[in-house]
């Protein structure tokens, strides 16, 4: 017995009996139904002023919906104070009012939202800091853990061995054989 | 038996219900693509909108939101209408909303003081009359607050500055 959402219009002012009066959890037995949705206790008595992102009172600052559906702040003694002289002319209001309203109204204006927050020093630092220590931990391991490398990785040894495969495979088809001009004891370009 | 008081309430409160709607519906016929009307067709669609007497905060809302979802820098008419709106509504912090939200459809910074200029030197008999200041008068154009992210590693004066230096746990 749980009516959709869609019913719910937000300008009720009987808000708080009807959210009530609606069974929100399921009384069939699935995991897809949330327990009790807490949207209206962190909405905290704040005023539902539009649509905002999804219908329900929630307050965000994003770019793309720009107008949330709820104030930022409480109404309290102040604020009530400055609607009031909201309702006349706002040529009464102070720059200090104007900024209060704002303020009231919305977190963030967009300078604050668009600013840089300097978090990319925080991040930086942490992935330099594991690069270095993966770095030490190789160098350790390069120097104090691996065995030696055979002695065939040395260049000497790898010209040593060509020139034997040249003198015993004098004549082949495939290998150094191949590009070397024995005539006049040099490579074939 | 209180579940029948709700839903009574909601179908009194359905039937007062304007359906008066910003977008077309999709039942026209005729192209309701509005990203395709002539300029002045659009802009009369939004003052008309907004220059209702009996306009409501809610309204005005959804009115400048579906104007944000669009692709355009509103022409000084529908700025004009939107702030008178505003007026009617009482709502101040809606004209400083709605000039950023101007700023944030004219892109880069180039272009926000060249458009939005050119829009604010339009509107200025508006916004004399009305007694509204640009947010630059203000000196809302500049960052005044900074809000730290709750989850990551704050420094220790925010700790004082919120009010949690005291509260268990959060002692150092």
């Amino acid at each position: 017995m749980s009516l959709s959402k869609s019913l719910l219009f937000p300008r009720l002012k009987v808000a708080p009996i009807v959210f009530r009066a609606i069974q929100t959890s399921s009384s069939l037995q699935s995991g897809h139904h949330i327990e009790y949705w807490w949207g209206h206790e962190k909405a905290a008595g704040r005023e539902v002023v539009g649509h905002g992102v999804s219908g329900e009172p929630v307050y965000q600052d994003r770019l793309d919906y720009w107008y949330p559906a709820i104030r930022f702040r409480v109404d309290d003694e102040t604020s009530k104070a400055l609607r009031e002289k909201e309702q006349g002319d706002w040529k009464n209001l102070s720059a200090d009012d104007k900024k209060l309203l704002y303020r009231y109204s919305y977190r963030q204006t967009l300078a604050e939202y668009e600013a840089p927050t300097g978090y990319w020093k925080l991040v930086t630092s942490i992935v330099f800091f594991v690069i270095s220590c993966a770095t030490f931990y190789a160098i350790f391991l390069n120097r104090f853990v691996y065995p030696a490398l055979p002695p065939t990785f040395d260049n000497e040894y790898k010209e040593a061995a060509i020139e034997r495969q040249l003198i015993l495979e004098k004549g082949q088809f495939l290998g150094p054989a191949r590009y070397y001009d024995y005539e006049n004891q040099k490579w074939k370009k | 038996m209180s579940l029948l008081r709700a839903s009574s309430v909601i179908s009194r409160i359905a039937s007062q219900q304007r359906s008066f709607a910003v977008s077309q519906s999709r039942l026209s016929s005729h192209d309701d693509i509005m990203e395709k009307w002539p300029a002045d067709k659009f802009d009369k669609h939004f003052i008309d909108y907004l220059n209702r007497p009996e306009i409501d905060g809610w309204e005005v809302r959804k009115a400048l939101g579906e104007l944000h979802d669009f692709d355009v820098i509103p022409d000084p008419k529908v700025v004009e209408a939107a702030l008178r709106a505003c007026r009617r509504v009482n709502d101040y912090a809606l004209t400083l909303r709605f000039l950023e939200a101007i700023k944030i459809k004219c892109g880069s910074a180039k272009n926000r003081e060249q458009i939005f200029g050119y829009i604010v030197q339009q509107i200025k008999p508006t916004l004399t009359e009305l007694g509204i200041s640009i947010p630059e008068e203000l000196g809302l154009d500049k960052p005044e607050l900074f809000i730290p992210q709750s989850e990551w590693w704050w420094e220790r004066k925010w700790y004082k500055e919120y009010g949690f230096d005291k509260k268990p746990g959060f002692e150092f």
